[in-house]
Parts: structure tokens; C-alpha cells; sequence
């Protein structure tokens, strides 16, 4: 039982998430799996604001986003959308839910230390290695902003990059 | 007097004020952030810069207000009092600001701006065909 999406946006949700994936993709419930913004209800009204009123919208952390997917049914999970804001989070996420098998990766944009590994799209060591981790577990992970861009498989393109020379 | 930043998508900003200069020359002066390349608390981290780097009261127009240049902008200027967010940013809103931002107190400002943009957005033309 997969869910619809799962996302890493360092963006949290936005335009690409509220129009782009939930519009076209008819997600009917998104969390977002950040603690700073599960500590800070400020930043829920600015998210909660962004999201249409028929949208269910959580804030929790990873354990938290864990035990809300393990009691949904697979028609809940098949319009489910999941946002973490690193590669890390969604790496510990998928340790303690076998049902995301593909994770997304929406928007990593420039930090300090991080490297364009595709257009637009860069990462750091850990970040890697939490992709790495990812990937190791089975899970697909592809490069894809909106749906309806094109997939990119990601795993070719990171098992090159620290693969010794 | 006020300043104001321009944060949106893109170029849009940029075509913004570029296009309101072959209209207006002259007034108020405005800054342009793009939100390309920036992680969201980076962005955040850029719009409070600009906010911090002189005193005064200041307006940011941004596209979507939802959108991350609308919640960057709100995370950046959370704890100032002084400071407007605007969304939807159209030309006659920036015409508007910069014909008026030295005439008006900023709360005048905004309902002049809010005004001007929004009664920019009707069908032309023909009415009776809405």
C-alpha cells in the first residue's frame, strides 16, 4: 500500500506543492513532517493558509508522521501527501513506514557546501547519504518538481558521485 | 519614508519594475529578490537582511502570497511592526507605490495600493459581456 506522494522540498509547501501536486495529483490530506514548524504556530497559519480548505493539513514530526500512516487505509494512503523538508527526515521516515517506496525529490536549492547534481537540484554529503540509505532500502527515489515533469532516476546519478574513481 | 522590496518567481520581479519604468520615471526606489536558488529559509534569511539594513518602514510585494516569496517574506518580518505584505504584485501596484510612497503614512499606503490593483483586474472592454 503506497501513498500518493511522498516529497522533499526544502521549501516545505508552496506553489509546486499546493497547485502542482495536490491539484493535478487530487491529494485530499498532505503532512508536513517538520518539528520547527510542529513547534511553531506561526509558521502552521502561514502553511495552513496555503492550503486549500478541502485539504487536510497535520504538522508532526517523523514519529508522529509514522503513526498517522500506519493507521490509515489504503484509499486514505492513495491520497496522501507527505512533505519533509530534508533528505534526512524522509530517510527516517521511511525507516518506520515500509509503505512509502518512492520518494520524490520536488526542491534542494542552494546552500552552502551543497553541489548541483541536476539543474537546480543540490545536495550535500549528508543529504547523499540519506538517498544513499534510501535507495539501499529498494526505495525509487527520482528528481521531479511538478507532476507531469519528467521523472529523472536519481540512483545512477548518486551512486557515480562518491563511487571511487 | 518607506522602501520596498519586490520578491517573487523568477524574473517576474525584475520585468516588474523594469516595465513600470517605461511608464513612471522617477520616485520611490525599489528593490528586486528573486526567489531562483534559494532554499526557503535562506530566502526568508535574505528578505530579513534587507529588511534589517536601514530603519524605516517597509512593504514587500511578492506574487502568491501562499507561495514561498508569501511565506518567506512573512517568516522574515514576523517580528516587525513596520512592515507590509502585499501579494498578487500587478504594474499598477508598483506604478501606484512608486507615484505615492513619499506622499502617504504607510497605512494610507496600502489601501491606496490594495485599491489601485485590485480595481486594475476587471474585464476590459465590453462590461456587460462579464
Amino acid at each position: 500500500m503506497s501513498i500518493l506522494l511522498a516529497r522533499i522540498d526544502d521549501r516545505l509547501i508552496h506553489g509546486q506543492v499546493v497547485v502542482g501536486c495536490c491539484g493535478s495529483l487530487h491529494a485530499r490530506r498532505v503532512i508536513l513532517c517538520d518539528p520547527e514548524v510542529m513547534a511553531d504556530e506561526f509558521q502552521q497559519r502561514l502553511y495552513a493558509a496555503a492550503v486549500p480548505p478541502d485539504i487536510q493539513l497535520d504538522f508532526c514530526d517523523v514519529p508522529g508522521t509514522a503513526e498517522i500512516i500506519a493507521g490509515l487505509g489504503e484509499e486514505e494512503c492513495r491520497h496522501l501527501i507527505v512533505v519533509t523538508g530534508s533528505c534526512a527526515a524522509m530517510r527516517d521516515l521511511c525507516e518506520s513506514c515500509p509503505s512509502i517506496d518512492r520518494v520524490c525529490l520536488g526542491g534542494l536549492h542552494h546552500r552552502v557546501e551543497a553541489e548541483e547534481v541536476w539543474p537546480g537540484f543540490f545536495l550535500d554529503a549528508e543529504d547523499r547519504n540519506a538517498l544513499r540509505a534510501l535507495l539501499d532500502r529498494g526505495i525509487e527515489v527520482v528528481v521531479q518538481r511538478i507532476p507531469g515533469e519528467e521523472a529523472i532516476d536519481a540512483a545512477e546519478r548518486l551512486r557515480a558521485i562518491d563511487s571511487p574513481t | 519614508m518607506t522602501r520596498a522590496l519586490i520578491l517573487t518567481h523568477g524574473k517576474l520581479g525584475r520585468a516588474l519594475l523594469d516595465s513600470a519604468a517605461h511608464i513612471f520615471r522617477g520616485g520611490a526606489e525599489v528593490d528586486v529578490l528573486s526567489n531562483e536558488d534559494f532554499c526557503g529559509s535562506d530566502l526568508a534569511g535574505a528578505v530579513r537582511a534587507w529588511a534589517d539594513a536601514e530603519e524605516g518602514p517597509v512593504f514587500v510585494f511578492v506574487d502568491v502570497g501562499g507561495g514561498s516569496c508569501g511565506i518567506a517574506a512573512q517568516l522574515a518580518l514576523r517580528d516587525r511592526p513596520d512592515s507590509w505584505i502585499l501579494g498578487g504584485v500587478n504594474l499598477p501596484m508598483v506604478l501606484t507605490y512608486l507615484g505615492a510612497a513619499d506622499q502617504l503614512e504607510p497605512v494610507e499606503l496600502v489601501s491606496k495600493l490594495l485599491d489601485r490593483a485590485l480595481n486594475s483586474v476587471r474585464l476590459v472592454g465590453d462590461e456587460s459581456r462579464s
